[in-house]
C-alpha cells in the first residue's frame, strides 16, 4: 500500500555468487502493493562487489539478468548485467517502464556465464528503481 | 507478442573470439524478437561488454588488441546503420552506451542479425595481431517492443492517413473532371 500516490521505490536484492559453479540464482522481491496499485520499474541498477565490498566488475562482469513479472520474462530474454554495472553510473534507464500489477510475483534471476579465477564469494546487487501508483480508470 | 504495450527489451548477444583469432575473423549472432504481424521494435541504443579474456577476465579495454572490434547491425535484408562501427570506444565511454539519433526499426519477420568482426588492432587495418586469449564481446540492444500504430480518420477513405489509395485517386480525378479542375 503506497504512503503516497505515486511513491518512489527502489527495490534491492543481493545474490551471493559461488566463483566456483556456473548457475542460476532467483530471489522474488515483495512490493506489497495493494489490488488498485501498480508498480513500474524504469531502471535497473547492478553491482559487482567482491568479498570486501569493493566494486569488482572491472575484472569480473559475466552475468546476465533476467527479470519475471507475473509469469512472464520482461524483457523476453536474458540480458547482460556486466555492461551495466561497468557503466559509471552502475544503472540503465528502460525504454518503457515493466508494468507489475497485483498479485504478480517480481522476480530477478542472475545467470553466472563464467567462473572467476579469482576467489570469492562474489555479491551481485540489483536494484529495481521505479514507483507504485495508484491506477487512475 | 508483447506482454504488455509497449514492453521493454533488451536483447543481448555474445560472440566468443577463440585465443589466436586473426584479424576479420567475424561471428554472427542472431536475436529473435518473438513480434507477432501486428507488433515493432524499435532500438535506441546499444551497450558494448568486452570479457577480455573469459578464464580470467582482467583488463578489459586496456589494450589496443583487447578492444578493437566493430560492429555491424543486420535488419531483415539491410544494414542499419549502413556500415560497420567501433565497439573499442563504447567500452572506454563512461556510459558504456551510446544511443541512437533515430531509433532502428524492426518489423515483422525481419530478423535481426549483429556481426562482430576482430580488427587486430592496427589502425591501417591490415595484418594486425591475433587475439592473445579468449574473448567474449557482448552486445546489448537496448529496445521496445510495441503495437504497431496505425494513424486513422473515422470515415475517411484516405487510410491510414496521409496515404491516398487507387480508389480515392480515381474519385480525385473524377471529381477534377466534372468540376473542370485540373
Amino acid at each position: 500500500m503506497v504512503n503516497q500516490n505515486p511513491q518512489p521505490e527502489v527495490f534491492e536484492t543481493n545474490f551471493t555468487i559461488d566463483v566456483s559453479a556456473v548457475g542460476s540464482n532467483t530471489n522474488t522481491i515483495y512490493t506489497h502493493q495493494g489490488h488498485n496499485e501498480q508498480f513500474m520499474v524504469y531502471a535497473i541498477g547492478v553491482d559487482i562487489l567482491n568479498a570486501n565490498g569493493i566494486d569488482s566488475s572491472g575484472t569480473y562482469s559475466d552475468f546476465d539478468l533476467t527479470i519475471n513479472a507475473g509469469s512472464n520474462s520482461v524483457p523476453s530474454n536474458p540480458f547482460d548485467a556486466g555492461a551495466i554495472a561497468k557503466n559509471t553510473d552502475g544503472i540503465v534507464a528502460l525504454t518503457c517502464p515493466i508494468v507489475v500489477q497485483f498479485k504478480q510475483p517480481l522476480q530477478v534471476r542472475i545467470d553466472t556465464i563464467t567462473n572467476s579465477a579469482v576467489a570469492g564469494p562474489y555479491t551481485v546487487t540489483v536494484r529495481l528503481i521505479g514507483e507504485t501508483s495508484i491506477i487512475n480508470t | 507478442m508483447a506482454n504488455q504495450n509497449p514492453q521493454p527489451e533488451i536483447y543481448t548477444t555474445r560472440h566468443e573470439f577463440a585465443n589466436g583469432a586473426t584479424p576479420g575473423t567475424s561471428i554472427t549472432e542472431t536475436v529473435f524478437t518473438n513480434q507477432s504481424s501486428s507488433e515493432e521494435v524499435r532500438i535506441y541504443s546499444i551497450s558494448v561488454n568486452i570479457i577480455n579474456n573469459t578464464a580470467n577476465e582482467a583488463g578489459t579495454g586496456s589494450s589496443i588488441t583487447g578492444n578493437d572490434y566493430t560492429a555491424q547491425i543486420k535488419i531483415g535484408n539491410n544494414f542499419v546503420p549502413s556500415y560497420a562501427f567501433d565497439l573499442g570506444v563504447i567500452t572506454t565511454m563512461n556510459q558504456v552506451m551510446i544511443t541512437f539519433p533515430t531509433p532502428i526499426l524492426v518489423l515483422f519477420q525481419q530478423p535481426i542479425s549483429v556481426i562482430v568482426t576482430y580488427k587486430g588492432g592496427n589502425s591501417s587495418r591490415q595484418a594486425g595481431a591475433n587475439t592473445g586469449v579468449a574473448t567474449a564481446v557482448k552486445v546489448s540492444l537496448h529496445a521496445e517492443l510495441a503495437l504497431t500504430q496505425v494513424a486513422c480518420q473515422e470515415g475517411s477513405m484516405d487510410w491510414p492517413s496521409g496515404q491516398k489509395n487507387a480508389r480515392q485517386d480515381m474519385i480525385d480525378a473524377i471529381s477534377n473532371k466534372i468540376m473542370g479542375g485540373a
